[in-house]
């Protein structure tokens, strides 16, 4: 069932005869509990059709539906309100709350949303990701490994419909990315997460249960 | 049934209402031996009584749209419709909703999956009879030579070597086949308990040595014997045994393959590297699929199904898969299992 659904995606900056095209006519169907890499290199706008399909970035033309909403038809606050519950970030840099500790961290988005955490689906969660020992640290106490850990549960936590994970492990070194992709890989098959990973690294692909490839903002093969 | 009793719940409150004011007014005039009290009383009361009505009746109406609400969605999904998209309000009833929304997708997601399953299967099933059809009919075609024509000694002497061939091919097809299709089935479900890693992997080498030496290949392992893991011991030493099963057919002969294995926070690393042909970086991801032979690999034994085995097992744990290489000097075969 498809679940992210991306119609002749256009961005284009600038105006003619300067125009840059980000993004030239992506269509894209991501099924339900699907792990997806998408792959390519810097420029070739993978970054903006992360942006796009997290309603972070307006299209030029062209449509995301996220479980069959379209995303351009939502005002501001819709938009931030189905954002929280529908889907899930993990960025580069981790974005954690510092003043925040681990645990308060994770259920931000859940309590934002005035809901209360399963505890069951908390503690699986956690235990997943080898976090059960740091809940009360703060972030600046963790590594970069574990931190990425931290937002990974952060993303996982509000059971989204989809995680869209931009470059999870850009910032670890080869041996950390391993781990923290594995257990992304690993969360994903558990508890049956739908996620969207963009990678530069065909080796980090590999992981995923389907490989896009996008280069000058089109889809190749 | 829960409607009258919440209504019967507010007509108490009203009664009540209506008495505690009717005593508060009777106090106030004997009190006071004023009439007006008591005509303020009454209205106090008529008027207290009416605000509780509307309010009852309000919410009465709130709860029959909530309710409604809800028994529309609850239709839809039993019709096989798909659920309306909730507001994006904060409501009582959008949270609902999309709950509900989300318990629908589940029951739909279950049933897509059946069908897939099935097709899973059958796509199994052709497969299958495709890679058996070949030596089949080499085989039929070898028999059928040598009963038609008298031959010497020496070409029934290669024949025979034809058929050896052709059914050691089959036979480590059905092998294959067969792991295969109960993973795939769920015939078979991993029990993965805690155990040395050392012993799955020296069960896994036991099977390749004889043919490493025949190659003369030198197999070097480095492992920890007191390293253990959560994992399934029978069916991780099959996942093992096809890498490295793979890295003997595709090393030439007196190259070297090498084992090692490292804990690191949250997985085992388990890297198998040989000074193989290797593999074009666009055929990384290729080479773990059903069936898949590389251009060049035509030549040597195989039919393409270990890797993907190999896979499917690792996968099922938890873990992960995953090659690099660099053609024409070697391939590293990264199987990662999660710690927990």
């Amino acid at each position: 069932m498809t679940i992210l659904q991306t119609t002749d995606l256009k961005k284009y900056y600038g105006r003619e005869p300067n125009v840059v095209k980000a993004l030239d006519g992506v269509t894209l169907s991501i099924e339900e509990g699907q792990f997806v890499a998408v792959v390519g290199t810097s420029g070739s706008g993978k970054s903006t059709l992360l942006h796009m399909m997290g309603g972070l970035d307006a299209p030029t033309s062209g449509s995301v539906a996220v479980r069959g909403q379209e995303l351009a038809q939502k005002t501001a606050d819709e938009l931030t309100i189905f954002r929280r519950r529908n889907i899930g970030f993990v960025f580069q840099n981790y974005n954690l709350v510092p003043v925040l500790n681990v645990r308060e961290n994770i259920v931000l988005p859940v309590e934002l949303d005035g809901d209360a955490v399963d505890p069951a689906y908390f503690d699986a969660v956690i235990r997943t990701l080898g976090l059960a020992e740091k809940l009360t640290a703060m972030p600046g106490q963790l590594s970069g490994g574990q931190q990425q850990r931290v937002s990974i549960a952060r993303a996982l936590i509000s059971k989204p419909a989809v995680i869209l994970a931009d470059e999870p492990t850009g910032n670890l070194d080869s041996r950390t990315s391993a781990d923290v992709l594995g257990l992304l890989k690993l969360s994903s098959r558990r508890f049956d997460q739908t996620v969207v990973m963009i990678t530069h690294n065909e080796s980090i692909a590999q992981t995923a249960d389907r490989i896009v490839r996008i280069e000058d903002g089109r889809i190749v093969r | 049934m829960k409607g009258a009793s919440f209504k019967r719940l507010f007509l108490l409150f009203l009664l009540l209402d209506a008495l505690t004011m009717a005593a508060l007014t009777a106090a106030a005039f004997a009190l006071s031996g004023e009439l007006s009290a008591l005509i303020f009383g009454a209205a106090m009361t008529a008027c207290a009584a009416l605000w509780m009505a509307t309010l009852t009746a309000a919410f009465a109406r709130r709860l029959e749209q909530f309710a409604n609400a809800l028994s529309r969605t609850l239709d839809e999904m039993i019709a096989g419709r798909a659920v309306p998209p909730p507001a994006d309000g904060e409501t009582l009833l959008a949270r609902i909703q999309q709950r509900l929304g989300r318990l629908d997708r589940i029951f739909r997601e279950d049933r897509r999956r059946v069908e897939l399953e099935r097709r899973e299967l059958q796509e199994l099933v052709s497969d299958i009879s495709h890679q058996v059809k070949t030596p089949v009919s080499n085989l039929r075609l070898l028999v059928d030579t040598l009963l038609a024509e008298p031959a010497t000694d020496a070409r029934r002497r290669e024949f025979l070597r034809g058929i050896h061939s052709q059914t050691d091919k089959l036979g480590f097809l059905v092998d294959a086949l067969v792991k295969t299709s109960r993973l795939e089935t769920g015939l078979i479900s991993l029990e993965k308990r805690d155990a040395p890693l050392y012993d799955t992997l020296a069960q896994a080498m036991s099977s390749i040595v004889y043919a490493a030496e025949g190659k003369g290949l030198t197999v070097t392992v480095d492992c920890s014997e007191s390293l253990r893991l959560n994992h399934d011991p029978k069916w991780t030493a099959e996942a093992l045994f096809n890498v490295l099963d793979n890295a003997v057919k595709y090393t030439p002969p007196g190259g070297s393959i090498a084992v090692a294995v490292e804990r690191w926070e949250m997985s085992v690393q388990v890297r198998v590297s040989d000074t193989g042909r290797g593999i074009p970086e666009s055929q990384w991801a290729a080479v773990f699929q059903r069936f898949y032979r590389g251009e060049d690999a035509r030549d040597a034994p195989g039919v393409g199904i270990g890797l993907y085995l190999a896979r499917e097992i690792v996968g099922r744990q938890g873990g992960t898969i995953a090659v690099a290489s660099e053609p024409g000097r070697g391939s590293t075969f990264t199987i990662a299992l999660p710690i927990d």
